[in-house]
């Protein structure tokens, strides 16, 4: 380009600053639960859908407001424990369970090294699992230990 | 219209189209978009029929939500690593944009087009070049079909692309591609 055109270019372009990047970071650093959120998200949008609820009947269920639900649908949302059993009661749904088929032990530290506190627990246990969606992809969403 | 700076290195630099319509810009907006699941949900429930396909193999509107998700996380961890200037699978925006029409000797090479990562990937990011290493996104969408001109929300794209084009000429900046 020109030294002309770049000259007209930079005075073209608005002293507006973009959130982009900062909203990027805040994407990778939250990977994990923001994942979570989404599969919430999704699996009460595609409820709501099927039964033909509204998202305005569905937020009176609840108990919040439309705002509220709004956020929540976007997978965005840090939901607590007890947003997520409320969800559950107001549609008649199972969003999240308890793995039962995985122990809770890690295999590479016994209860003696608990007692004896000398040996550190280097990996975590799956505590939780999202219920599937749908039988023909994406199942289970565990992190294995 | 506004001209929005994402990132400016010594020698890439992205920009980005702001409309009056929307208090976003569009880099901006698409990557919230694409993060947005109540907006990905509502988009592959009313293009549904444009997976049921023999080339996206006839997928969910809940797979084609995850892989979104995933594709959008791996599009932008790519542009992060440019702006950083970290080792990545395109080491320049010049790898990463694309001649908008594959072939042709009539088209000049303004228009660009971004994809996603995975393969058979939906994503698109549009831009006009600038120059070598400076493109000006103009706006992106989830394309579904085969020609832009197929469906209302690619096809704005193209208006895009040309309406960007001609505010550029008419503040008098020329490109060279």
């Amino acid at each position: 380009m020109k030294k002309e055109s770049k000259n007209k270019l930079k005075n073209l372009v608005s002293p507006e600053k973009s959130n982009w990047l900062e909203k990027a970071e805040f994407r990778n650093d939250n990977e994990e639960w923001l994942q979570k959120s989404s599969f919430i998200a999704l699996k009460i949008l595609r409820f709501i859908r099927k039964s033909k609820i509204s998202q305005k009947e569905f937020a009176r269920n609840l108990g919040v407001s439309p705002q509220q639900v709004n956020k929540i649908l976007k997978g965005n949302e840090n939901l607590t424990l007890k947003t997520i059993c409320q969800i559950e009661s107001a549609l008649g749904i199972e969003l999240i369970s308890i793995a039962t088929n995985e122990s809770f032990t890690n295999p590479k530290v016994n209860s003696d090294d608990f007692i004896n506190g000398s040996k550190e627990i280097s990996s975590r246990s799956v505590l939780f699992e999202l219920t599937p969606i749908e039988h023909n992809s994406c199942k289970t969403y565990k992190k294995t230990a | 219209m506004k001209i929005i700076s994402i990132f400016e290195n010594d020698d890439q630099a992205l920009f980005s189209c702001k409309y009056e319509e929307k208090d976003m810009n569009e880099f901006e907006w698409l990557f919230d978009c694409w993060n947005n699941i109540q907006y990905l949900e509502d988009f592959f429930n009313e293009n549904e029929m444009d997976l049921k396909s023999d080339f996206y193999n006839y997928i969910s509107v809940e797979t084609a939500v995850y892989q979104t998700l995933k594709d959008a996380q791996n599009l932008e961890d790519e542009i992060r690593n440019i702006v950083y200037e970290r080792k990545s699978k395109f080491p320049s925006l010049d790898r990463l944009f694309k001649n908008l029409y594959d072939s042709s000797i009539e088209e000049k090479y303004d228009k660009q087009k971004c994809y996603g990562i995975i393969d058979r990937s939906w994503l698109r990011v549009y831009a006009i070049k600038l120059e070598s290493g400076k493109f000006l996104v103009t706006g992106g969408a989830i394309k579904l079909t085969k020609s832009m001109n197929n469906r209302i929300h690619t096809k704005r794209e193209l208006k895009k692309l040309d309406n960007c084009l001609k505010y550029l000429k008419e503040n008098n900046i020329h490109l060279e591609n």
